[in-house]
Formats: C-alpha cells, structure tokens, sequence
C-alpha cells in the first residue's frame, strides 16, 4: 500500500523575542492508505503544531522546513491556491473544541455544505440536501429538521458529530484528528472514536489521531508514535509498542496509568517537568528525567535506531541492543 | 418578541420622563427671564409681569410642570417666544432637511469607515494599518468647522464642484457629508478592527480555513457577522444622536435645520423650543437603542428575547 501522507525531518520554529526556537525538530512519518496513526505525548510536546503544520494553519510567524509530501507532492511547496483545493477537500481537520469550533452565526447545514459548494461545486440547495446524508451518517437524529438550526442548539457530542460530518463532507483521503474526544464525556467519547472508525473503514480513510490517551490510541491506531519535547521517541505498529516498549520514556508513559487489573500498586509519575522551548538540552531531550540516563546521554541525541520491524526508538540503550542482536 | 418590544417602549416612557422632569428644571433654572425676552428691553415692568402671567410662569413650578405633561400628552409642546409659533411646527419644518443632512453623514461615516476597519484588522501590525491609523486619528481630531470650510473653499469656490451651502439637491450633500464621515468614520474602523481582531482568533474561523475558505470568503462570511454587534450598537446610538441636529455641520453648510433651531434657542433663551428639541433627541436616540437591540436578532441567532 502506498503511503498518503510522508512527513520528513519537519522542523517547526516561532519567534520569541526575535529569537527562533524549534517546538518541533526531527519528526519524520509516515500514514499509508486507510491506515490510523497516534501521535502521542504530553501537552506541549508538539503534536498539535505538527498537525497544523500539515494544513499550513500555523500563523504567518512560524518557520516550517522540511518536506510534508501528500501524494508525492510537497505540501510546503504548494501555492495558496492549491492549498485551498487540498484543506478540506483532500485531508480534512478536526478539532478538542467542538463547542467553539462551529460559527455561532450560520446554520448547521450551511457549514457542512460549504466546503462541498467550495470543492465539488454544489449549489446551496444541493449542498443542504447532501448536509442532511452528512448528518445522517454521523447519527444525528431528525437530520432534515436540525440541518436549519444552529450549534448552540447542539450538545458537545453532537457538535463533534457535526465537525465530524464537515470534515467528512468532500471523502478526504486523509482526516487530521486534534484530540476529537478531549473535551468529551467518557460515553460519548467512546461513540465519537466508533463513528470515526466505521467511517474512516467506508471510505479507506486515514486518520492521523493526536491525543495524549494511550487507551485511545490502543483502541484505534494501527501504528503510533511517541513524541517528547517536540522529537519523536518511539515510532512503531501499536501491539509490538505496547507489549514491547523500548524507550524509557514510552515506559514511563505507561507506568503512569492506572491499571484495573493484577495487586494494587502506587503510580509511578515520571518525575521532573518538560525542558523549556528556550532550553533544550543538548543531547537527548528526555536525559535530565530518564531513570537509565548514561554520560552520552546528556552529550548526543541518538538519532532514531532500529528496535523491530517497523519499529524505531530514540535510545542509547538501543544502540547498545543494536550491537548485541548483531 | 412582541411583549419584549411593548416591556421596552414602557421603559422608553420612564426614561422619556424621567429626562422631561430634568429639561424642565434645568430650563427654570437658567437665570433668565423668558417674559423680559419676550417684552424686549426697554419694555415697562407692568408689561412683563402681564406676560409672565399669561406664560403662567408666575404659578408654582409643579403647576407649570403639571400643565407642561399635560399639554405633551396633547402632543403639544409649546409655543416658542421667539417665532411665535408651536414648537411642533418649528420642529416639523426642520425635521426633513436635518433628516437629509443626518442620514447622508451617516452613510458617509460608515462607507469610509467599515471597509477601513476590515482592511486595518486584515492589514493588522503591518505598516498600512500604521499608516490607516494615523489617518484616521487625523480625521478624528479635525474640527468639523474647519474642515467643512476648507472643502468649500476647495471644492465649492477655487474649484467650483459643489455648491457653497444651503439646502437642495444631492450635490448640496457631498460636502457636508464628506465633512462628517471623514471626522467620524475613525470610530468605526477602530471599532470594527478591535472587534475583528478579536473574532480571528476564534476557533470557528480556524474551522472555515481547515476548510479550505479563502482569505475574503473567511472575513466577508465568518469573521464580518459576528464582529458586527459592537458596530451597531455605536451606529445606532450615532444615528439617533444625529437626527436630533448636527449643529456644527448645520451651521458650517448654513442648513437651516434642528440643530440650528436648537442652538438659536439656547442663544435666545427660548425655553419651549429647548425643551422640545432636547426632549426628540431624548426620543430618538431611545427607540434607535430599541431598534438595535432587535437588529441584533438578526445577526446573531444566540439572541433571543422572550
């Protein structure tokens, strides 16, 4: 299968007081056809500035480089023009907010019809018809009557729904997913990842899904990746990542989860806080809180090194399991 | 709707009152002595007392008060002492021209207004808001005198455009209205822009863009509507303001209309014909605070009223 979507070392830089700083360096993906990657990590670690970075949503100010190749083609290369015929109509977005992300002024159908009156050229009235199915498929109740009202009307679970049905309108190739279920009760969380999933399944989408929930991630993603201080970590297929972490920080990750089953035990916190954008450490970002932290640690970043079949850590442990497994 | 609209024009009453009881007073207040106006300087004491009678300003002022409400009930405001006619005429003759006047000046502010605020917000740190801004901060500090006669003088005498002054046809509007919207279009483009500002940062604007909206469609169908309430609530205070007579612009462009009426009132202690004028600016600038408050149901669906 082909891959959709290629990210290659995207570096994203912002400006504070007139200096440039990276929020993201390093990160290279990729997202086959119909295929669901997790991009995991804390708030902060970058997950949602390398999302928008694929739309060329960030503001004016941010310095992007590196490659984002949608079918071959480099998405930071495009024109203006050419980048509106692709938002929305070939990868598609949504977001944590749904009670802020609808305009409060239009009507639901409106909204869902525009892009598919901007990108397939509906007429309005073709476009509310067709808003009606898009409800419908989300399972919304009585489409034909709620396509005339407005989201504050709606409920939060119903406003993602919509946002859902927006982003699905033009059958994009790729759907961005911004921690969809944040902001959501647990019930309808549940509901909203089944919808994506059914609908991503019809029409051999794929679904880059950020979120810092590793439940989420295991119930959904075919593959993850495990960012940190804007790099990414760990990168490989869900189960062999899950059964079989290699980077201390994915561990820690999981040991500080709850578990339901096996005798009761303290959680286990990954101590120490996050480096600051201005203050990156030289060498691997996680050193100054990894339990295993060597000397070269705090001198040299890894780099990415093989751990399994389509499996990569950022480790000097892994080099050392590298040479042994040679 | 309805009950909301009738519970308002109720309020509308209290406040209509309330601002009689202060005119009135204020009116009486003034030390002056509409009978002595009136008899002219070199009249006999006799004389003037006689008037006062007659006026009733020798009675008690709740009396004079009480026969005041009673005759506005009547629609009657009075005759004025200087033209010896009913103020309701005076105000009825010079209603129409000043409405004219009001709703060109207007317009002007908001044609020159509204799309600099749209292109200052989407312009916004960069150096043509800068320079936008600093023009418009000229024009707001222009004095309406002034610049009303530097236009004559431009485009009504050296180049002969316009006419100079008076009433008639629309090309009597040009100028003043050119006066007017150039000294008061910078509230809007501020307003507007700080509103606009404001609105590009929501969530749902990042949704139109994920969308693949151009840059116009973003600002004409998702930013405009919602940034428009703060607009319209100073434009509907400005234009009910307006109507109750723009003096200075009256008196520049020599329109005999309800400003100028008011001004000579005041100059000749005319107290009918204050209270009158004062009292319909009072009116107007209430139900315009009403009519934009039912505007906004229009514009953004979140606003009922039961």
């Amino acid at each position: 299968m082909s891959n959709v979507l290629e990210v290659k070392d995207l570096e994203i830089q912002f400006e504070i007081d007139e200096k440039y700083y990276s929020a993201v360096k390093d990160v290279s993906f990729y997202i086959r056809e119909g295929e669901t990657l997790g991009l995991v990590g804390e708030s902060g670690c970058g997950k949602s500035v390398t999302s928008l970075s694929i739309m060329r949503l960030l503001q004016d100010t941010a310095k992007v480089s590196g490659a984002i190749l949608y079918n071959g083609e480099n998405l930071l290369e495009l024109g203006p023009a050419k980048m509106r015929g692709i938002r929305g109509n070939e990868i598609s977005m949504i977001f944590q907010e749904p009670m802020t992300s609808l305009n409060p002024v239009h009507r639901i159908g409106r909204q869902i019809g525009e892009s598919l009156m901007l990108h397939k050229g509906l007429s309005a009235s073709e476009a509310r018809l067709e808003a009606i199915e898009l409800l419908r498929k989300v399972g919304i109740p009585r489409p034909d009557e709620v396509v005339d009202d407005y989201p504050h009307q709606f409920s939060g679970g119903m406003r993602q729904r919509v946002m859902i049905a927006i982003a699905m309108a033009c059958q994009p190739k790729l759907l961005i997913a911004d921690e969809p279920t944040t902001a959501l009760d647990v019930t309808i969380q549940a509901q909203i990842l089944d919808l994506m999933r059914k609908l991503a399944a019809e029409n051999n989408m794929a679904i880059l899904l950020i979120t810092h929930d590793l439940g989420v991630v295991a119930e959904m993603c075919d593959r993850v990746a495990v960012m940190y201080a804007g790099k990414i970590m760990e990168q490989g297929p869900v189960r062999e990542v899950f059964r079989n972490p290699q980077n201390p920080y994915t561990i820690g990750l999981m040991n500080s989860i709850p578990k339901l089953e096996g005798p009761r035990m303290r959680l286990q916190p990954i101590e120490g806080n996050v480096p600051s954008v201005r203050n990156m450490p030289q060498g691997c970002r996680f050193a100054a809180r990894c339990p295993y932290v060597m000397d070269i640690c705090r001198e040299q970043d890894p780099g990415l090194l093989g751990a399994g079949p389509e499996h990569i850590s950022r480790c000097w442990l892994q080099a050392d399991r590298e040479v042994q497994t040679q | 709707m309805l009950s909301y609209i009738v519970r308002r024009l109720g309020g509308a009453l209290v406040v209509l009152f309330g601002i009689s009881v202060v005119t009135f007073i204020l009116a009486y207040a003034v030390p002056s002595d509409p009978a002595r106006m009136i008899a002219g300087p070199k009249a006999s004491m006799a004389t003037v007392l006689a008037i006062r009678h007659q006026l009733g300003l020798d009675r008690p002022l709740y009396v004079q008060y009480g026969a005041y409400i009673w005759r506005l009930l009547h629609l009657n405001l009075g005759m004025s002492y200087v033209y010896n006619l009913p103020v309701t005429t005076l105000i009825g003759q010079r209603f129409l021209p000043t409405a004219t006047l009001a709703l060109s000046a207007w317009i002007a502010e908001l044609v020159i207004g509204i799309p600099l605020g749209i292109y200052t917000a989407r312009r916004a740190r960069k150096l043509s808001d800068y320079i936008v801004s600093i023009l418009a901060l000229i024009g707001i500090s222009l004095l309406i005198p002034w610049l009303g006669i530097v236009l004559l003088y431009w485009l009504g005498f050296k180049i002969p455009i316009f006419p100079l002054g008076g009433a008639g046809g629309i090309s009597h509007l040009i100028l003043p209205a050119l006066t007017y919207g150039i000294t008061g279009a910078a509230a809007y483009t501020r307003l507007l822009k700080s509103s606009m500002l404001e609105v590009l940062k929501q969530d749902y604007v990042r949704t139109a863009r994920a969308k693949g909206a151009t840059e116009s469609r973003v600002i004409n169908r998702h930013v405009l509507r919602n940034a428009l309430i703060p607009v319209i609530t100073y434009g509907g205070i400005d234009i009910g303001y307006l109507l109750g007579g723009v003096v200075l612009l009256e008196v520049t462009f020599n329109w005999n209309g309800l400003g100028i009426l008011a001004y000579n009132a005041i100059s000749e202690s005319d107290i009918p014909v204050i209270m009158g004028t004062v009292l319909l600016t009072a009116l107007l600038v209430v139900l315009f605070n009403l009519l934009v408050d039912i505007v906004y149901v229009f514009v953004d669906p979140r606003i009922r009223y039961g």
